[in-house]
C-alpha cells in the first residue's frame, strides 16, 4: 500500500449554524519519494488538505491511511510521535522561535524526540549544513533574512530524518531568488529520497515537482505528472 | 521529554518578557517577603516576652483572687474576686502550710498621677513589700535605701522612684527626703532606683513603689490583695508548692471541690505557655492576611499567564506541530508559572529578611536592647513552598488552554 492514501476525503468547517465545505471528496496515492505539488486557488481547499495530511486537523468523512492506518487508529501521543519523526513541516510564514539561535530552533523537534541529547548537536549541524547554513549557527533568526529564515525552517523539518516533507506555500514570503535557493533545497531532498508534499498557487514552483494534483473548490481538478519539472540552479545556494 | 529542555522551554518564555515577567511576581514578593516578616518580628517578639517573663525565675509564682479564667463570666468576677486578704496571706506565710516558700509579697496597682511642686507625671504605682524588687530583679536603690518592715506595718507614706520618674520630676538637685503627691496625700522619697531598662514585664525606671500596706488601706481603701507573688525556694520545689498553697486556701475557705476555687494560682511555665499561645495565634493571625496577598499574587500570576499563552498560540501550535504532545506544552507552561512564583518566592525571602534585620533595628531602639533578630527557618521553607503551590494551582488553568490548543488554529493564529 501506498505512504499516503486517500478515500473521497471531506472537511466541512462548521462555524455554529453556516457550513463551509473545504473537501468534498478528494481521493489519490501518494508512493514513498514522490515530490506532489497541490495546486489551486485560494479557498480551493489545499491547506485544508495539508493539515488532514499533515496531522494537524481531522476529516469529517471519507479515509486517510497514513502508513496503512487511519488517524482514528493512532492515540495522541502516537500521533505527536509521527508528527516528530516522520513528518517534517515547513510553512509560509517561517514560524521560529524569536530571540533564539539557528542551531536552537533547528534542535526544537529533538528535544520532544526520543533520541539522546548527546547526538541532538551533531544531528542538528548536519541539517544545517545541509541547508548552507552553518556559517550562521549561532545567529539569532531575526538577525536572517527571509529566504535564509525559511532555509532554518528546512533544516528544522528535515533534522529528524523525516519520511514526509509537508511546504506549505514555502516560497510565498520570499522574493523570487530566495524563492529559487528553497526550491533547490527541497528538490535535493527529494533527491535524497524524502516524500515532499508542496502547497503553492505559482504554476512555475510547482513544476519543480514531478506531479502537480489541481484542487478547485474543493475537488480534484486535475491529477498530472510533470514531464518536463525544471531543476532549480543548485548556484543559488552558497 | 527532557527535564532540562522543559526548563529551558519555559525559561524562553520568560526571558521574552522580562520586565513583564518582574512585574508579574510583585505580588508574590510582597506576600512571601510579609509573612517571613510577620513570623521573624512574632518570633523575636515571643522570644523577647518569653525572656523577659523568664528573669523572674522559674521559680516564681503568682496567686490571684476569683476563679481559674475558663470563659467571659469568670472574666467579670475576677474583676470583683477579694478571696485573698490578709488572712490568707497570714495562712501562707505559715511555714508548717507550705513549707517550700522563700518570699512572698502582696501586689497592689494604684492607678492615678503623682504631682511634685505642681508638675504631674504618670507612673506606674505598685505596692510591694519592702525589697521585693531586689530579691526579684536583684535591682538596688542608688540613692537612699528599701523601706522597712517597719514602714509597711505602720502604713508609712515612703516611696522609692524609678529613675526616668527622677527625671522627669526633679530636675536636679536633691531628691531623697522630697515629697511627692500621690492621689492629694503626700509621700517622702527614701530611694531612687537605678537605670534598668525593661525587666520583665515591667519598666522599673518608670515605677514609684510604696509599701503594700500603705497602698492597699490608704490609697485604695480596700482589705483584699490584687496579687500575691511568690518565689519557691527553688524550681523543683514549685508543683509541691503550688499543691501545698491549694490546700491551705481551700481548707482556709472550706472548699471540698477544686471547681470551687476562689483562687488561682499561675506559675511562671503557666505565663510562658499562655504567652507562647497568645503569640502563636498572633502570629498565625497576621500570616493569614498576608497570605491573602499570595493569593492575589496568583490571580496576577494566572493573568499574565492567559496573556501569555495567547500571545504565543503559534509557538504552541508549532511545537505541536514538530511533535510536543499535549502533555508537554502543558508542563512547559506549568513549569514556566512555577519558575515565575518561586523566584518571586526566594526574592520576597530576601526581601522579607532584609525588612526583619531593619525592623529588628528600630525596635531595639524602641524596646531596648533585648530584642533579637530571628530567621524562621519554617518560614522561610513554608514561602518557598506556598509560592511554588500557588505557581501549580493558578498556573494550571492557563497551561491547560495552551495545551488544549489545535495546532492547525494555533498556526493560522494572526
Amino acid at each position: 500500500m501506498s505512504l499516503i492514501r486517500v478515500e473521497n476525503l471531506e472537511k466541512i468547517y462548521n462555524d455554529g449554524e453556516t457550513k463551509t465545505p473545504a473537501l468534498c471528496g478528494v481521493s489519490f496515492d501518494i508512493e514513498s519519494g514522490e515530490f506532489v505539488a497541490i495546486m489551486g486557488p485560494s479557498g480551493s481547499g489545499k491547506s485544508t488538505l495539508l493539515h488532514i495530511l499533515g496531522f494537524l486537523d481531522e476529516s469529517t468523512g471519507g479515509n486517510y491511511f497514513f502508513d496503512n492506518k487511519t488517524i482514528k487508529e493512532y492515540s495522541l501521543t502516537e500521533i505527536a510521535g509521527i508528527r516528530n519523526k516522520k513528518m517534517g513541516f515547513v510553512f509560509q510564514s517561517f514560524n521560529l522561535l524569536p530571540r533564539t539561535t539557528v542551531l536552537e530552533n533547528v534542535k526544537l523537534p529533538l528535544i520532544y524526540s526520543e533520541i539522546k541529547e548527546s547526538l541532538w548537536e551533531e544531528m542538528a549541524l548536519k541539517a544545517i549544513e545541509q541547508v548552507g547554513l552553518l556559517s550562521r549557527k549561532d545567529y539569532e533568526t531575526s538577525q536572517l533574512s527571509g529566504g535564509e529564515k525559511q532555509r532554518v525552517a528546512i533544516a528544522r523539518a528535515l533534522v529528524n530524518d523525516p519520511q514526509v516533507i509537508f511546504a506549505d506555500e514555502p516560497t510565498g514570503n520570499l522574493d523570487s531568488k530566495s524563492g529559487q535557493v528553497v526550491m533547490s533545497l527541497i528538490q535535493k531532498l527529494n533527491n535524497q529520497g524524502h516524500t515532499i508534499i508542496l502547497i503553492t498557487h505559482e504554476t512555475y514552483t510547482a513544476e519543480s515537482a514531478k506531479r502537480i494534483i489541481k484542487l478547485k473548490d474543493g475537488k480534484i481538478e486535475s491529477d498530472k505528472l510533470v514531464l518536463n519539472s525544471h531543476f532549480v540552479d543548485e548556484e543559488f545556494i552558497k | 521529554m527532557n527535564v532540562k529542555y522543559i526548563f529551558k522551554a519555559a525559561l524562553f518564555g520568560l526571558k521574552i518578557n522580562k520586565s513583564r515577567s518582574f512585574l508579574t511576581i510583585l505580588g508574590i514578593v510582597i506576600g512571601i517577603s510579609s509573612i517571613i516578616l510577620i513570623m521573624s518580628i512574632g518570633q523575636s517578639g515571643e522570644s523577647l516576652i518569653l525572656s523577659q517573663v523568664e528573669t523572674m525565675g522559674s521559680n516564681f509564682v503568682q496567686v490571684n483572687p476569683g476563679k481559674q479564667i475558663k470563659g467571659p463570666q469568670d472574666m467579670i468576677d475576677t474583676l470583683f474576686a477579694d478571696s485573698i486578704k490578709d488572712r490568707e496571706l497570714k495562712a501562707l506565710q505559715n511555714k508548717n502550710n507550705v513549707p517550700d516558700l522563700m518570699d512572698i509579697t502582696p501586689s497592689l496597682i494604684v492607678p492615678g498621677n503623682i504631682s511634685y511642686q505642681g508638675d504631674t507625671y504618670k507612673p506606674t504605682i505598685i505596692g510591694w513589700t519592702a525589697d521585693w524588687v531586689g530579691k526579684l530583679f536583684d535591682v538596688y536603690p542608688e540613692e537612699g535605701e528599701f523601706f522597712t518592715d517597719d514602714d509597711i506595718k505602720s502604713l508609712s507614706s515612703v516611696a522609692i522612684i524609678g529613675s526616668e520618674v527622677k527625671d522627669e520630676m526633679f530636675a536636679s538637685g536633691r531628691v531623697i527626703g522630697e515629697k511627692i503627691k500621690i492621689k492629694d496625700k503626700l509621700f517622702k522619697i527614701i530611694g531612687v532606683l537605678p537605670p534598668s531598662g525593661q525587666i520583665s514585664m515591667f519598666s522599673l525606671d518608670k515605677m514609684v513603689i510604696i509599701p503594700y500596706t500603705t497602698a492597699q488601706k490608704y490609697l485604695l481603701g480596700i482589705d483584699y490583695y490584687q496579687e500575691l507573688h511568690l518565689r519557691a525556694k527553688d524550681e523543683e520545689a514549685v508543683p509541691k508548692m503550688i499543691e501545698d498553697i491549694k490546700i491551705t486556701l481551700r481548707d482556709l475557705h472550706g472548699i471540698d471541690s477544686p471547681e470551687d476555687d476562689d483562687f488561682s494560682i499561675t506559675a511562671q511555665s503557666d505565663m510562658i505557655d499562655r504567652i507562647k499561645l497568645i503569640t502563636n495565634v498572633l502570629t498565625i493571625l497576621l500570616t493569614s492576611v498576608a497570605a491573602i496577598s499570595l493569593v492575589v499574587g496568583g490571580v496576577g500570576i494566572m493573568n499574565i499567564m492567559l496573556v501569555s499563552v495567547t500571545e504565543r498560540t503559534r509557538e504552541i501550535g508549532l511545537r505541536k506541530a514538530i511533535g510536543a504532545t499535549s502533555k508537554n506544552i502543558l508542563v512547559q507552561f506549568l513549569i514556566e508559572s512555577i519558575i515565575l512564583t518561586v523566584l518571586g518566592g526566594a526574592v520576597g525571602i530576601v526581601l522579607g529578611i532584609s525588612f526583619s534585620y531593619l525592623a529588628s533595628l528600630v525596635l531595639v531602639r524602641i524596646v531596648g536592647a533585648s530584642w533579637d533578630f530571628i530567621i524562621s527557618l519554617p518560614a522561610i521553607f513554608l514561602g518557598l513552598g506556598v509560592a511554588g503551590f500557588v505557581g501549580l494551582i493558578f498556573g494550571l488553568y492557563p497551561a491547560k488552554q495552551a495545551a488544549q490548543k489545535s495546532p492547525m488554529e494555533a498556526l493560522r493564529y494572526e
